[in-house]
């Protein structure tokens, strides 16, 4: 009976991997997005970010890491024709024109499609603009080219990213309509490792006992 | 006999020919966007030409073809990859002299890294001529951090180091080893040095000087906007796209022009203007309104240089300085169609009758023509034209006398004609007020003009004046910042004049120094510890109550000219320093030598660059002044902690 | 040539130089004057009576334009619009600057800089310029003079453009130029070969870098060295 109850346990876990779940942002709003075909494993947030390069003491980075900007003000919506960047969208949209927006994963996920709609303007950072996805260890798992001088520019593509913890958004654009399919990742993360192995070794003791 | 010889003359002949003909081919004899590697076959850094990803600028070759022949296809190719114009963005023009420009206009790269660049030109014949040059597409990082919405250039023409130092001494004072306080330029955070040199002389003029913020290139001395080629036309040279233009486009950001000089001047027409003659001021003028209200979104243009702005027919009044182009001395503007094509703007004509300020009210500006046409504004306005004076403003000294008693009015001056002419921080005021009420932000240039003018003139009291009124001008953006964190501000200048010094403090009394003999005022100059403190006291307007004080300070000139110095303020303005005081004054002679008007002159001493707000930290270390266009646009592009 | 003619040739050549060296020295007016035996100016020796013409009308400078300015372009006054065509008599300055167009000078009402290298036609200098025609004559042009001038001559307004890109509105057609303080008349015209200070008109920049058939393997200023061959960074 207890070996089935590790057992059920181990597949429990895996099973909770398998589940879509898709976060839907209109940015009415704010950058809370609508939770729909299951349930979040772990929190997202949104926060305007930076690239830092040096760790607390001066030294450099191994890899350079987004991280929130603190000083920054919060997440803001609103309509692009109000700068000018295009016609009106009713709704509102993400205001990631003067910074890029950075979402994290408390936990990391498996990323199985993304969306995303850009402004109707052709104002926009003419070079290099990719919304970027990066594991844990600040690794760039993945990145999609975005034009912002393309008006009403969209991105709709099957994924198949593991562990994810961060997506960027670059600067100089409004966003809407953006969609991310995912769900709690089976990657194990250093931590992960260490918890499925104490679960395990826990279960064998169980059933040693019996 | 005879024929055998004649035979044997012509076999040679020909065989001669035949020689001379192998070694006639065409040569490419100028290769733009310029550089080392096709000047001096020199593919190392520094690289001379660089670009922002997807700054547009065009390619050019001047081609010499063989007597007689032509040139029938060029090819420019980057990195081996051989360039498509645009429709209509490209031409072979002959030139003249056998000789063929070949350009293709608009062009961008959106890499970053080092380019080169092959021509490879096509002669009638089928010989082939080629040229290899490069230029680096700058890397700017993205994501760095917030980006600066915000940023003015503001820009003390001439000002070195020393004049900072001299206008510290008058307006804040030093006692006892420290200064009483410092300027608003010494309270920004970050201060580096910066190398003033033009692409073709280690002394620049204000042209380059100024070219170099607004497009992060080189630039011939008194070219703007461009760079050089082999035309007279003014007009044609391969252009370099603005920084206005381009935060225009890709942020939707305005422009502002602010000068005390006349604004067909250098230093503004460099922010948003492309010709290989700064003094085309017709052209300069018209294009301000056919290319930078059109398509860099300017907003804001003030200063002098009325004359410009009025038809030459007298319809709207005298005074117009309105020239046609069928002159070498002034210019109106037409631009050959690739120029058209290329970069999309009006092929612009000849009309000295043009009513530009009409034509600019038309374009929705409010037409300022004094301080309270200033004064009179809602504050609603989004477009601002102000036209102060028909030349240069005049300077703050005289401005300043004429408001604190009216009937002062210095000789020479315009303060007759234009009573009512604002100050620098009057009119920084109310750039700052149109322009901030663009969402997508604003770049806006402010120059003190005169301190450079003055300090040619050596008329020391008027350009250590006017550096003060420049530093209150600097207050104004720095209190903007502080409300406004996302604006970054940059102070510096396009190259020092004048070789200022100062060499210590008058050890007379200003009523002493009025009745010394003249061969005696060289025995007042009080050096090392007879310098002492100079006092001046600065009155309720902020200025100096006068300057002529008792153990004042004293400056030297090192890039001058003849002039005769009595120590004291000259009432007159803009008189030569040969034809000022010259009974009253002592001769101190010069090294500049040449013809016409005798001044003192630009140096090629590096100068100070000051920095504060969104991005400032870059602007530290010894760098090249075109390094400060990068710098400000990583801020802008990409963002800075 | 013998020695006995030498001694008599030697002398005369030698003093015939001192003679045109002390005749360069001279005067420069009364070198003129000694040439043109119909000179604009009335042809007298210097310090005689001054010159007088009743029928001249002073006109100030600061009476030329209405002021202070409107918001546009400047008005001439009244009395200005009576005098185009008439003669008049101005006293002011001259500005030194030398006119691409020999025969023309700016007067001002104070003495005036003006550096046409460093400005080009961006100046300070007053709408109320006056430009002054006074014609070449023997390739004698007007040259600069520092006293203070009084001017007579036929006025004439209107907007013109100049040879050297210049608008001019104020004219004169000078008849006769007078020392404003004695009214003894002066010779304005100097042989234009003798005009060392004459600026050089500015030619248009052809955009001089420098020429790029200079043989890069003799000398790259670049790297201060004298052959390509031996670059520092390959030691």
């Amino acid at each position: 009976m207890k070996k089935i109850l590790s057992i059920v346990a181990l597949a429990a876990m895996c099973a909770s991997s398998q589940a879509a779940t898709v976060l839907s942002y209109s940015f009415t709003s704010d950058a809370t997005p609508a939770v729909s075909g299951g349930s979040l494993v772990g929190t997202v947030s949104a926060a305007y970010a930076y690239i830092e390069t040096v760790d607390a003491n001066g030294d450099p980075l191994s890899l350079p890491s987004f991280r929130p900007d603190l000083t920054a003000p919060a997440i803001a919506v609103g309509d692009p024709s109000a700068r000018g960047y295009g016609a009106p969208i009713s709704g509102n949209a993400l205001d990631a024109v003067d910074q890029a927006v950075l979402f994290s994963f408390s936990a990391p996920q498996d990323i199985s499609a993304f969306a995303l709609t850009l402004d109707n303007s052709t104002i926009g950072t003419p070079f290099g603009t990719n919304v970027e996805f990066y594991d844990s260890q600040d690794a760039l798992l993945y990145s999609i080219l975005v034009d912002q001088t393309v008006s009403g520019f969209s991105v709709n593509q099957a994924l198949s990213l593991m562990g994810v913890s961060k997506v960027v958004l670059p600067s100089g654009a409004f966003y809407d309509n953006a969609s991310l399919t995912v769900a709690a990742s089976a990657v194990p993360e250093p931590s992960r490792v260490l918890l499925m192995g104490l679960f395990a070794g826990v279960a064998v003791f169980r059933r040693r006992r019996a | 006999m005879k024929l055998q010889n004649s035979g044997k003359f012509i076999a040679v002949i020909t065989g001669l020919f035949a020689l001379g003909n192998a070694f006639a081919a065409p040569t490419v004899t100028r290769l733009n966007p310029p550089s080392a590697l096709f000047t001096y076959a020199d593919a190392t850094p520094p690289y001379i030409s660089r670009f922002l990803p997807a700054q547009r600028f065009d390619l050019q070759a001047t081609i010499q073809a063989d007597a007689g022949k032509t040139i029938t296809s060029v090819v420019f190719k980057v990195n081996g990859s051989p360039v498509t114009a645009a429709s209509g963005a490209s031409a072979i023009t002959s030139i003249g002299g056998d000789k063929f420009s070949a350009t293709i206009r608009g062009y961008s790269n959106s890499t970053a890294g080092v380019k080169t660049l092959v021509v490879e030109a096509t002669q009638n014949d089928s010989l082939v001529a080629t040229g290899t040059g490069n230029f680096e597409i700058a890397s700017i990082t993205l994501n760095a951090g917030r980006k600066a919405k915000n940023i003015i250039w503001l820009i003390g023409d001439g000002t070195g180091i020393a004049h900072r130092t001299a206008a510290r001494i008058v307006s804040k004072g030093a006692s006892l080893g420290k200064s009483n306080d410092p300027l608003a330029i010494d309270t920004l955070p970050v201060t580096g040095i910066v190398v003033t040199h033009s692409l073709n002389s280690i002394v620049t003029d204000s042209a380059p000087g100024a070219h170099c913020y607004s497009t992060g290139n080189k630039a011939n001395n008194g070219q703007e906007g461009v760079f050089p080629d082999d035309t007279t036309d003014k007009w044609d040279n391969p252009r370099i796209e603005h920084m206005g233009s381009y935060l225009a486009r890709t942020q939707g950001k305005w422009l502002g022009i602010v000068s005390t000089a006349d604004v067909e001047d250098a230093t503004p027409a460099a922010f948003a203007v492309s010709t290989q003659d700064r003094g085309a001021g017709t052209g300069i003028c018209d294009m301000y309104l056919d290319e930078a209200v059109a398509n860099h979104n300017l907003h804001v243009l003030m200063g002098g240089g009325r004359k410009w702005f009025l038809p030459l027919d007298g319809s709207a009044g005298a005074g117009s300085g309105r020239v046609n182009s069928s002159t070498s001395g002034g210019g109106d503007y037409v631009v050959p169609s690739d120029v058209q094509a290329g970069w999309s703007v009006p092929a612009g004509s000849v009309d000295p009758n043009r009513n530009l300020i009409a034509d600019f009210q038309t374009a929705g500006f409010y037409y300022a023509p004094d301080l309270a046409g200033l004064n009179a504004m809602t504050g609603s306005e989004t477009k601002l034209l102000g036209l102060f004076n028909s030349g240069h403003m005049d300077v703050s000294y005289d401005k300043i006398a004429h408001r604190r008693n009216s009937a002062t009015i210095a000789p020479g001056s315009l303060i007759a004609t234009y009573p009512d002419q604002p100050l620098l921080e009057e009119m920084t005021d109310k750039a700052l007020t149109v322009l901030s009420k663009n969402a997508n932000g604003f770049v806006m240039m402010i120059e003190g003009a005169s301190i450079d003018k003055q300090a040619h003139n050596m008329d020391t009291e008027r350009w250590v004046h006017d550096a003060i009124e420049f530093d209150k001008a600097v207050a104004k953006c720095i209190a903007f910042q502080v409300a406004n964190p996302d604006t970054l501000i940059i102070v510096t200048a396009d190259h020092e004049c004048a070789g200022i010094a100062i060499s210590g403090g008058s050890t007379v009394t200003d009523a002493a120094l009025q009745s010394t003999a003249v061969g005696s005022l060289k025995g007042i100059v009080g050096t090392y510890d007879n310098a002492k403190f100079p006092a001046y006291t600065i009155a309720g307007d902020g200025y100096p109550t006068t300057m002529d004080v008792d153990y004042r300070m004293i400056i030297g000139y090192a890039g001058n000219s003849d002039r005769y110095e009595t120590w004291r303020s000259s009432p007159s303005y803009n008189v030569s320093p040969q034809a000022r005081n010259t009974t009253t004054g002592y001769l101190v002679t010069g090294q500049q030598a040449g013809t016409g008007v005798q001044s003192a002159v630009h140096t090629a001493s590096d100068i100070p660059l000051s920095a504060g707000g969104r991005g400032a930290a870059a602007f530290t270390g010894v760098f090249d002044n075109t390094d400060a266009f990068f710098k400000a646009m990583q801020a802008a592009i990409g963002g800075a902690k | 040539m013998n020695l006995k003619s030498l001694s008599f040739v030697l002398p005369v050549i030698l003093l015939t130089g001192l003679g045109l060296l002390m005749l360069a020295g001279k005067d420069a007016a009364t070198v003129a004057q000694n040439r043109d035996s119909a000179a604009g100016a009335s042809a007298v020796a210097p310090l005689a009576a001054p010159y007088v013409d009743s029928s001249s009308v002073a006109l100030k400078f600061e009476e030329i334009f209405v002021t202070p300015a409107g918001p546009k372009g400047l008005e001439y006054t009244a009395k200005t619009r009576a005098l185009d065509g008439k003669k008049v008599a101005l006293t002011g300055f001259m500005l030194r600057n030398d006119n691409i167009d020999a025969a023309i000078f700016f007067f001002c009402e104070t003495r005036h800089a003006y550096d046409e290298r460093e400005e080009g036609l961006a100046d300070s200098l007053p709408p109320s310029l006056v430009q002054v025609i006074l014609p070449v004559k023997k390739n004698s042009a007007p040259a600069w003079r520092q006293e203070k001038l009084t001017l007579y001559g036929t006025l004439e307004l209107g907007p013109r453009q100049e040879q050297s890109g210049r608008v001019s509105h104020i004219r004169l057609q000078c008849d006769a130029v007078t020392d404003a303080a004695t009214g003894v008349p002066l010779e304005l015209r100097k042989p234009v070969a003798l005009q060392l200070g004459r600026a050089i008109p500015i030619p248009s920049d052809l955009g001089a870098l420098p020429p790029s058939t200079t043989p890069p393997s003799f000398f790259n200023p670049r790297r201060n060295i004298n052959s390509t061959t031996h670059h520092p960074d390959k030691l």
